[in-house]
């Protein structure tokens, strides 16, 4: 089982921004998708969750999707802004909205109420979303994506609001559920030592295109930080097998801004 | 399961339940404004011959007690609480599917056509020979499918999102008002004078035949309206999370739009254009209960029906006898109760 997207395009009113794209996700592994600002990391997954329009095909288990992606692929949007006066518990179980009835199914809710006490926020499960913090509604964001028991998970830069400890927590179950549930995900990160550590491949874009692929020790190398971030960094081996980013300085042959 | 899920579960369930003890405490205040409204009128009853005329029919001690109860006042209160359920239910959908807590019937400019619709035929003295009563509704009914059909021709072309269909609804508001002060302007004194009554709303037109079809729509409204309340909660969202859960955005914008506008002609075909119930009504039911659909689409058709008939009663008592225009008394009640919501601010996610 796997994922397959080959010569995929994808733009926007005048300008192509992702050109000519190929890859195969196996099913129960986590890619990370690195790259500069403005590379084309959103717009790739939204069009492989069908909410661009593009070239190119999408294929899941040998079968090319349609438009609409009848609810296999979920996609966690990078912004989180929530405007409703809902609970954390109702914000979770809009994750199968396509199966919700007007009678909630009391072990759909207790299903739901799992998926957060998984993500360590039962506390939270009956405050108003819009009364919390970044962090906290980029969590409660997250368990809506997870509740969904999707068959792809795409998570735009799940972690950017996160403290260290709420990272780790995060990608490590992440991880965990896409070994156990055979899941395709890809996440976008721009914490390259993250990436490194809790993907089991990464993905390099740069100016829509995909520069480089493989594990993260032969992705992440000073000569690429150079050309794709236009840093120089060093890269230092960490305890455990681990990859540590440190960069020194901006050169000047770097990327156009983003 | 954690301690602290226990207690998020516990404060769940006691929160469900103090939604529907919300939506029956709205239920009782609706029953108690509506006796209250039979009992007054010209010739002021007390709350025993209502009842005593309410359970014996026609055929009760006084007949003429029975008689101003069910012939007079029963179907106006029938239109009241119908008028103010419509609006206050296509109020709260328009507000979900665009966004925009200004949002009302009145916002995309289907009162304004209603309105034309009926200016129209009043001037021209038209008539339908089967039925003279249907021909101002079937008038206003007709002009508010325009107004939807333009907005969806705008929609159509350019995308079903929230600013292009705002954008369109105010072009077509824009449209319809100035048609209808041309109308007005055309006409002679005593057509100005029906045409202008008609456009204050008043509930004196209200017949059990009137009742009848515009409560149907209404009941249909509420259950096509109810089978997409999860789908219309996701909105909240933002397009691109709602889409990315699986909701066609567009086409859910569209269709909600449509039952919208037949809410709304079905409410102002009979008794004329009364505004402001569709704009206060789901901002006082959102904060009683919050933004789950289920709950708020039936507590802003109750809260629209209750300030109706509210009005209806402040309307009876401040002239006995003639019949002041409810829509005038609807707006004078109702900008200073906006603006105490405004000033209280909002408590959300109750
Ligand atoms: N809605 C949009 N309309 C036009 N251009 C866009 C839109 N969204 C993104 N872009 C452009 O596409 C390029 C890639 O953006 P994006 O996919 O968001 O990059 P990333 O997520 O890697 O930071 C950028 O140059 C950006 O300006
Ligand atoms: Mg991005």
């Amino acid at each position: 089982m796997s994922l397959a997207i080959a010569a995929l395009q994808v733009g926007y009113a005048r300008q192509v921004v992702v050109h000519d794209v190929g890859a195969k996700l196996a099913a129960g592994t986590v890619t990370a998708l690195i790259g500069p600002n403005g590379s084309g990391k959103s717009t790739l997954l939204k069009a492989v969750a069908g909410l661009l329009p593009h070239r190119g095909t999408v294929t899941l288990d040998d079968r090319v999707m349609g438009r609409d992606r009848g609810g296999a692929i979920a996609y966690l949007p990078q912004d989180t802004g929530v405007r409703a006066a809902l609970t954390v518990l109702e914000t979770v179980l809009l994750g199968r909205v396509r199966t919700l009835g007007l009678r909630l199914d009391p072990a759909l809710v207790d299903d739901a109420a799992r998926t957060l006490e998984g993500l360590g926020l039962a506390s939270l499960a009956d405050r108003a979303v819009g009364s919390l913090s970044g962090g906290q509604r980029q969590m409660v964001l997250l368990a809506q994506a997870l509740f969904r028991a999707p068959r792809v998970l795409l998570l735009d830069e799940p972690t950017a609001a996160l403290d260290l400890r709420h990272q780790l927590q995060v990608l490590e179950l992440v991880r965990a559920q896409t070994s156990a549930r055979a899941t395709v995900t890809v996440v976008a990160l721009h914490d390259l030592g993250l990436a490194a550590r809790h993907a089991d491949r990464l993905m390099c874009l740069s100016a829509g295109r995909i520069v480089a692929e493989g594990a993260a020790s032969s992705v992440l190398t000073e000569e690429r930080l150079r050309a794709v971030y236009g840093v120089e960094a060093d890269i230092v081996a960490a305890r455990e097998g681990a990859l540590g980013v440190i960069p020194l300085r901006a050169v000047a042959t770097g990327p156009r801004p983003g | 399961m954690s301690i602290a899920l226990e207690h998020a579960m516990l404060a769940h369930r006691v929160r469900s339940q103090r939604r529907a003890r919300r939506l029956l405490g709205c239920l009782g205040a609706l029953v108690a404004v509506a006796l209250v409204d039979l009992m007054t009128g010209p010739a002021m009853l007390t709350v025993e011959q209502v009842l005593d005329a309410l359970l014996h029919g026609e055929g009760t001690a006084d007949p003429m007690v029975g008689i101003i109860v069910h012939t007079i006042r029963l179907p106006m209160l029938a239109m009241a609480v119908i008028v103010g359920a419509s609006l206050g239910l296509g109020g709260a959908v328009m507000q979900t599917i665009l966004g925009n807590p200004l949002a009302s019937p009145y916002t995309l400019g289907f009162s304004a056509a209603a309105g034309f619709g009926a200016a129209t035929v009043i001037l021209f003295g038209l008539s339908l020979p089967f039925a003279p009563w249907l021909t101002v509704p079937l008038a206003a009914f007709g002009a508010t499918a325009a107004a939807a059909a333009l907005v969806y021709g705008f929609a159509r072309l350019r995308g079903a999102t929230a600013e292009i269909l705002v954008l369109a609804g105010i072009a077509t508001l824009f449209l319809f008002q100035s048609l209808q002060s041309l109308l007005q302007y055309l006409a002679s004194p005593e057509v100005l004078q029906q045409i202008v009554f008609w456009l204050f709303g008043s509930l004196i037109k209200a017949s059990w035949s009137s009742v009848a079809v515009s409560g149907a729509i209404l009941a249909v409204s509420l259950l096509v309206l109810l089978v997409h309340a999860w789908p219309l909660t996701a909105l909240a969202f933002g397009d691109e999370r709602a889409r990315s859960l699986g909701i066609d955005v567009e086409r859910l914008r569209v269709s909600m739009l449509l039952v919208v506008s037949l809410l709304t002609a079905g409410a102002v075909a009979f008794v004329g254009t009364i505004g402001f119930v569709g704009l206060v009504a789901p901002h006082l039911a959102r904060i009683l209960i919050g933004d789950d659909q289920r709950h708020l689409l039936p507590m802003s058709a109750l809260c629209g029906a209750t300030l109706m008939t509210a009005a209806a009663v402040v309307a009876k008592v401040l002239s006995p006898g003639s019949v002041v225009p409810i829509g005038i008394v609807t707006a004078v009640v109702g900008v200073p109760f906006l603006f105490v919501l405004i000033v209280r601010g909002r408590s959300r996610g109750e």
